[in-house]
């Protein structure tokens, strides 16, 4: 562990062995890394499609994994349906000698009969992956028996730590459920990569999703939705009869795009992650330029960003100027995107992000984001030695080595358990808490997606920004994790 | 090959049984028992993945309890195609190195350095010589089982390491074994209520397996009369180990006490063993006063007993938990439970939990599936709808998604339970605790909130337009 270093993280990026380079990961950054392992990341997405069912390659207890907090989560915040995971119930037998092809077919019958489903999904766990036995295969032989569509994935979970080296080599995957275009939609738009939480506009939700403000931009330009990946199972069979992807998280749908571009020739934009006001609009202005109706996006933006014109310019005026400390995560899912969305969110609001406790791992995890961020202006500072050793980096660290106070910071997190101090709580420094996890404000949707977001969000920061005025007063939050009982 | 076993019609068939259900498995299960030790360290080897659950579920033991380390050897891809000793290793003499010596250690693995056969034993024992430290090694890959065979693993390894046999007899030391396995998410809190009522009787509480356990309790295990099983599950290692200490066991076959009714026969069968019987009634007749104190004459209270007074409910959950709530709603609450989905890891566990909810099946025909498919539970919910449905946060979208009220009783506390107030739902006390909940989820279910949405705040300058702005 050296001394704290400040880098770009572009540089962090070019420096950071790829996470199969093994030996040197672990002479780099000895201990673990990640959170979640790659079954378990995958599922955020899997378990939100609906009309599928999930077999499970693997012990009960995987399915326990999901169904302990990220299921219920995800279901009753986000609306996901209620996820049919069929596990195969591996013991010590199955261990040993592994599951018959017999077998595998008589579970797709079994949950094909049962279960009706459009799609079932086989999910190799990590037992699966040490047997090495060509489940996928087995999983084909099986098709003739089944009406449903079969898609079997390789997400033992011991082969990905990392956000992007979980999702990324898995999404793809489901270019082979698509159909050729029986037809083309001449207007109207896919959204890929957004997760698991589908699009159903027949509900009427409490809190909209990222994908709901998305698609009402979209329908305000006069196009048509065709498919949300991951929406419905049907969606993703008939995605490439759209004339338009659009992309909401390029690590859930980049790659995916581009196959559908090369085989179907469906262009895609690729501005995403659509988080404050410039991203936003360079977003609307896109699909504008891509269909000819520049007029139309002109008149979106200025009808939308004048809702949240006056709100946006006073959190401008508070905040602009000062450091933004984000905070990657330790806990979350978040990872590295989610720091490059909060940092260009700081940018747009006239702030100089700090990025902490991002593990490197994670940032060469997600060079498709990073590419795209930096492209387009955002290659944050991040501060390293630290965070990859297992230690992470109090925000009060970072505004020692930036020789400012906290009052003259901002802090915005992405954790259940932020760090909290007497001298490092929103009584002290403007806090946003900007987890999709638990961040929900009416109107708005949980990573602050478009003009409603970025209004929401800077709202939040002016009340922040007057919270923070009040130092002798500390939140319950830290005065709890900073008093040790008994 | 398949086709040579096709049968007429063109499937190849073999037995397989589906199955989703919640059971976390037998490695989350050590490091939920493991978890209750106080200043025990837990070395984990595996991937990250299980251990961030791990330490979700830890939320349980954390809770008014006692917070134990989990520290990863974070295997990756390479380590199990070469073998992750090494990486395991070094977590270990990390922990053993620090200045601040764990009381003990325990080795976990998960299913992967299981299959490949690192040999976390060898090195705990090397690193256990080396420093001076007591390391618990212990091979709990998932796939051997459940989250009861592991807590069983953990109990018996640490009877087997630190309990003296010899002690002299204290007829009147209870220990209290699986009270997190009880089926309530409110474990924690109920457990005090136990220690209480028990020591209202006289009886001392003489170790916990495992909750804010000290290794000086563990030692003293012998001394206890009785093993008091807070759980239905069968735990055949520590049954075994306990024998052979002369302890004698009871509690699996009784009733949770939740309500009024399963607290008198509770109660009443563990005062019976200690030949506490008059101290029981005492405690009885004093704890319904207090109860009365609060719900006689209460408006509030008698609306709502009203209210749910034949409604029909349908309840899922551990075995002997699920069946004790039927019987809490039916006998106390005057609710027929139209569904009990009762879940055991054990096959004792579901038997103790068919017999608990058999009169009630007999009287009134209530459909008892055990270890049911999800599916199966919600098709039955669907042909014959209850008022409300008492589960837990894992089939919470479940029931909301066929729209009934839904309220989270049974499991664990992590993730499941959002009450802070420690107080418990079992016993006669309890009862006013439980009450609360129910009443809550009954007004949930009564209040028509997709009519009050579209009909309030009418103006007629906007015509007929519903009253809800977004």
């Amino acid at each position: 562990m050296g001394k704290i270093e400040l880098m770009r993280m572009s540089e962090l990026y070019a420096m950071t062995p790829r996470h199969t380079a093994s030996e040197k990961v672990r002479q780099m950054y000895p201990g673990f890394v990640g959170c979640y392992c790659k079954l378990q990341i995958n599922m955020l997405g899997l378990a939100g499609i609906r009309g599928a069912v999930i077999v499970y390659n693997g012990p009960l207890g995987c399915t326990a994994d999901h169904r302990t907090f990220i299921g219920p989560y995800i279901q009753q915040y986000d609306g996901q349906p209620f996820v049919n995971i069929v596990s195969m119930r591996w013991t010590e037998s199955e261990a040993v000698y592994g599951i018959s092809q017999d077998q595998v077919t008589e579970y797709l019958r079994k949950v094909d009969e049962r279960y009706k489903p459009d799609l079932i999904m086989i999910c190799n766990a990590c037992t699966a992956g040490v047997t090495g036995d060509d489940y996928g295969d087995m999983a084909q032989q099986a098709k003739k028996y089944v009406k449903a569509k079969i898609l079997h994935l390789r997400t033992e979970g011991f082969s990905g730590s990392c956000f992007g080296d979980s999702i990324i080599p898995i999404w793809p995957e489901f270019f082979k459920l698509m159909d050729p275009p029986a037809r083309k939609k001449e207007k109207s738009v896919n959204i890929l990569g957004v997760r698991g939480e589908g699009y159903m506009p027949e509900a009427r939700c409490n809190f909209p999703m990222d994908v709901d403000i998305l698609a009402e931009y979209i329908l305000k330009l006069g196009l048509e939705i065709n498919s949300v990946i991951a929406g419905t199972a049907k969606q993703i069979f008939t995605a490439p009869e759209a004339a338009l992807n659009t992309i909401y998280c390029h690590t859930w749908g980049w790659e995916l795009a581009l196959l559908m571009k090369e085989k179907y020739g469906v262009p895609v934009i690729e501005h995403g992650q659509q988080m404050g006001v410039t991203p936003t609009i360079w977003w609307i202005k896109d699909i504008g330029e891509h269909f000819g109706i520049q007029d139309k996006a002109e008149a979106l933006i200025k009808e939308e960003y004048g809702k949240i014109e006056g709100v946006w310019n006073e959190a401008k005026r508070l905040l602009g100027g000062r450091y933004c400390i984000v905070d990657a995560s330790r806990n979350t899912f978040a990872s590295a995107t989610k720091a490059l969305r909060d940092s260009r969110f700081a940018m747009d609001l006239g702030m100089t992000p700090v990025v902490i406790n991002c593990h490197p791992l994670e940032v060469r995890a997600k060079g498709v984001d990073i590419d795209y961020f930096s492209k387009y202006g955002c290659d944050p500072v991040v501060v390293q030695n630290r965070y990859e050793w297992g230690k992470p980096v109090h925000p009060l660290e970072v505004c020692s080595l930036l020789d400012v106070g906290p009052e003259e910071a901002v802090y915005i997190h992405n954790d259940v358990f932020p760090q909290g101090s007497p001298d490092w709580h929103p009584g002290r420094v403007p806090t946003f808490e900007s987890t999709c996890h638990t961040h929900r404000r009416k109107g708005a949707s949980p990573r602050s997606t478009g003009f409603s977001g970025a209004g929401q969000a800077a709202r939040s920061l002016i009340y922040a920004f007057q919270r923070a005025k009040k130092g002798e007063i500390a939140t319950l939050y830290a005065r709890v994790n900073t008093t040790r009982a008994g | 090959m398949a086709q040579d076993k096709a049968l007429p019609g063109g499937s190849p068939r073999c037995e397989v049984k589906l199955e989703d259900r919640y059971e976390p498995c037998l490695w989350h299960g050590a490091n939920l028992a493991a978890c209750g030790v106080k200043g025990a360290v837990i070395a984990g080897h595996g991937h990250t993945g299980c251990m961030a659950v791990a330490a979700q579920l830890r939320t349980d033991q954390i809770v008014d309890g006692t917070f134990v380390r989990l520290q990863p050897s974070g295997l990756s891809e390479t380590d199990v195609i070469m073998g992750g000793e090494k990486k395991f290793k070094d977590v270990l003499e990390d922990i053993t190195s620090r200045q601040k010596k764990p009381s003990v250690v325990f080795s976990l693995c998960t299913c992967a350095p299981s299959m490949v056969g690192d040999d976390i034993e060898a090195i705990s024992k090397e690193m256990s010589l080396a420093s001076g430290v007591d390391i618990i090694a212990l091979d709990t890959a998932g796939f051997k089982g459940g989250y009861v065979k592991g807590g069983d693993l953990v109990f018996s390894s640490l009877l087997k390491k630190y309990a003296k046999a010899d002690l002299p007899k204290d007829p009147m030391a209870v220990n209290l074994i699986g009270p997190y396995m009880s089926g309530s998410n409110n474990w924690r809190w109920d457990l005090d209520e136990v220690k209480r009522l028990l020591e209202a009787l006289g009886a001392k509480v003489n170790c916990v397996m495992t909750s804010n356990t000290d290794l000086n309790d563990i030692r003293g295990f012998a001394r206890a009369k009785y093993n008091l099983y807070l759980t239905s599950e069968q735990l055949r290692l520590t049954g075994a180990a306990s024998q052979k200490f002369g302890i004698e066991e009871f509690g699996q076959e009784l009733p949770v006490p939740v309500g009024l009714y399963n607290t008198e026969v509770w109660f009443k069968e563990v005062a019976r063993k200690l030949g506490a019987e008059k101290e029981a009634e005492k405690v009885l007749s004093d704890d319904i006063v207090r109860v009365s104190q609060i719900l006689r004459a209460n408006y509030n209270a008698s609306w709502i007993l009203q209210a749910l007074s034949n409604c029909h409910v349908a309840i899922a959950g551990p075995a002997s938990f699920a069946a004790s709530l039927a019987r809490y709603f039916y006998y106390d609450l005057n609710c027929p439970p139209t569904l009990v989905a009762l879940y055991g890891e054990t096959a004792e566990a579901l038997r103790r939990g068919c017999a608990i909810v058999e009169e009630i099946r007999n009287e009134l025909g209530t459909v008892v599936l055990e270890n049911p498919l999800y599916i199966d539970i919600a098709e039955r919910l669907i042909a014959d709808p209850p008022e409300f449905y008492v589960g837990s946060a894992q089939d919470k979208a479940m029931a909301l998604g066929l729209d009934l009220a839904h309220l989270s009783l049974s499991g664990f506390y992590f993730w499941n339970n959002f009450s802070f107030i420690p107080y418990p739902i079992i016993g006669y006390r309890g009862s006013l605790h439980l009450l609360t909940h129910v009443a809550r989820t009954l007004n949930e279910a009564y209040t028509e909130k997709d009519k009050l949405r579209k009909g309030s705040y009418f103006n007629r300058d906007e015509g007929n337009s519903p009253g809800h702005r977004s």
